[in-house]
């Protein structure tokens, strides 16, 4: 190998052309570019993942998933491979900000009681879900389908130190395609970086380009002996849910904990710093599949349907991605009050939801649909009105 | 427990549609839902799932 060494050298220049540096290259110093810069991934929104350092929780910061899908944070969930007993709490904790450069991060433990191992075909974890439209730069399904790469932080307890899974499926609309990787977490937080290629069906099967799901990420965390599979960085048309050789059985011991936070998804082959957007950007993320309107008196205009119903369409800061379900917050009553020239009347019964049809670009408006709230009595049929929301409503259009 | 019943409705032009409620009752802990009939929606795929499973749901009120 040939070696080059440059001293006192502040000026490099080709009079017949361009500089092409093939290796990796590493400067110590301070680098200024007076020209453009022109990278071969994006600079900014460069991270796929939303709420990837947990700080959105609209739902609260504590649950206990047991047999069914179980939201989290905001963009997170339970996996339950066969309905499986995923017996944990999982909660948002503060992290190690020196460490991790997070405030928060993601804590699942293992419940007592004793615990439920998985058998045969069982598996448990967590997931992020992406949307199929938000990642057709990717290029999926040609000769030109880009590498990218999963960066994150996690941690276990003692007990449950050992080889865990990361399965990243894609649907392309009729086929689901996966990898498995093998991970080794410690009691230490570590930032782990997994290569995504772009190889096998990638290069012949499309992510859906639909505001469905096209990509999911799952953390498996337990697998049955069923399920057990060889490590693979080659995307295969499997469906299932999978652990790799070696992975352990977190829920062996009601001590186990796991952490999760600075969750990164990005084009190319090298993890880059974790993308830290505004609490904003990130709520607003988070709105366009939950969103809730407080029980602090909050007013909708509308118009009044009939002598005791009336209709309003609440807004959304975004469109939320299909139309959502509505639900009240657990353990309170329908309260809400009909606000028209008549006073303040109760419309109690069970609010009604109209189901609207979204684009491609996730929706053409901004509202959460159209409600009808019945239950009321004496009114004009078609006066401006109001609904005041003395309980708050939430809207629901996760994916799945 | 997981009760489901139909919800009549109508839009702003008088057109009728449908909603099914969903109620679960966990101890003196009760959560509603309503649902739209949209087949994206996971409410409404879990209620398709139990309605294939044999279930019916409670008829709407008159």
């Amino acid at each position: 190998m040939a070696v080059l060494k440059l001293n006192n050298v502040t000026t490099i220049t080709e009079s017949s052309g361009a500089i092409t540096i093939t290796p990796n290259t590493t400067a110590s110093g301070n680098l200024t570019v007076s020209g453009d810069l022109v990278p071969s991934t994006p600079l900014s929104h460069r991270n796929m993942v939303y709420n990837g350092g947990m700080k959105v929780a609209q739902r609260g910061t504590s649950f206990s998933p047991t047999t069914e899908v179980t939201y989290l944070m905001d963009g997170w969930r339970t996996a339950h491979g066969n309905i499986y007993n995923f017996d944990t709490t999982i909660t948002r904790v503060a992290t190690g900000f020196n460490e991790t450069g997070q405030t928060y991060c993601m804590k699942v433990e293992a419940d007592a009681g004793p615990p439920t191992a998985p058998a045969t075909s069982d598996n448990g974890g967590i997931s992020h879900i992406f949307e199929g439209q938000d990642l057709q730069h990717l290029q999926y399904g040609g000769s030109n389908a880009k590498d990218i790469v999963l960066s994150f932080w996690a941690k276990v307890s003692t007990n449950a130190v050992g080889t865990y899974t990361v399965q990243p499926r894609f649907y392309d609309g009729s086929t689901y395609h996966s990898q498995y990787h093998a991970i080794s977490l410690t009691t230490t937080w570590t930032q782990y970086e997994i290569l995504i290629p772009a190889n096998g069906s990638a290069l012949t099967s499309a992510i859906t380009n639909t505001n469905t799901k096209g990509l999911e990420i799952f953390w498996f965390l337990c697998a049955g002996v069923d399920d057990i599979v060889s490590a693979t960085s080659t995307w295969n048309d499997i469906t299932g849910y999978r652990g790799v050789t070696g992975q352990t059985n977190f829920l062996d011991s009601a001590d186990n904990e796991f952490y999760l936070t600075g969750v990164q998804l990005e084009l190319g082959s090298n993890a880059t710093p974790f993308e830290h957007r505004t609490f904003q950007d990130d709520l607003l993320s988070c709105q366009r599949y939950f969103y809730v309107i407080g029980s602090n008196r909050h007013y909708i205009a509308g118009r009044t349907s009939g002598s005791s119903g009336m209709h309003c369409a609440p807004t959304c800061p975004v469109p939320m991605n299909h139309t959502p379900a509505i639900g009240l917050a657990t353990g309170k009553s329908r309260n809400y009050d009909c606000i028209n020239q008549n006073g303040a009347t109760g419309v109690n019964s069970a609010i009604a939801i109209e189901t609207y049809s979204t684009d491609i670009t996730g929706g053409t408006q901004n509202t959460v649909g159209n409600l009808h709230f019945t239950g009321g009595s004496g009114f004009t049929d078609g006066r401006v009105c109001c609904v005041r929301t003395n309980e708050g409503i939430t809207f629901e259009s996760e994916l799945s | 427990m997981v009760k489901y019943k139909l919800l009549n409705s109508i839009n702003e032009d008088k057109h009728p549609y449908q909603n099914v409620i969903k109620t679960t009752e966990n101890g003196d802990v009760v959560t509603e839902i309503t649902i739209p009939f949209d087949e994206r929606n996971i409410y409404y795929k879990e209620y398709l799932k139990w309605v294939a499973e044999g279930n019916t749901a409670e008829p709407a009120d008159e």
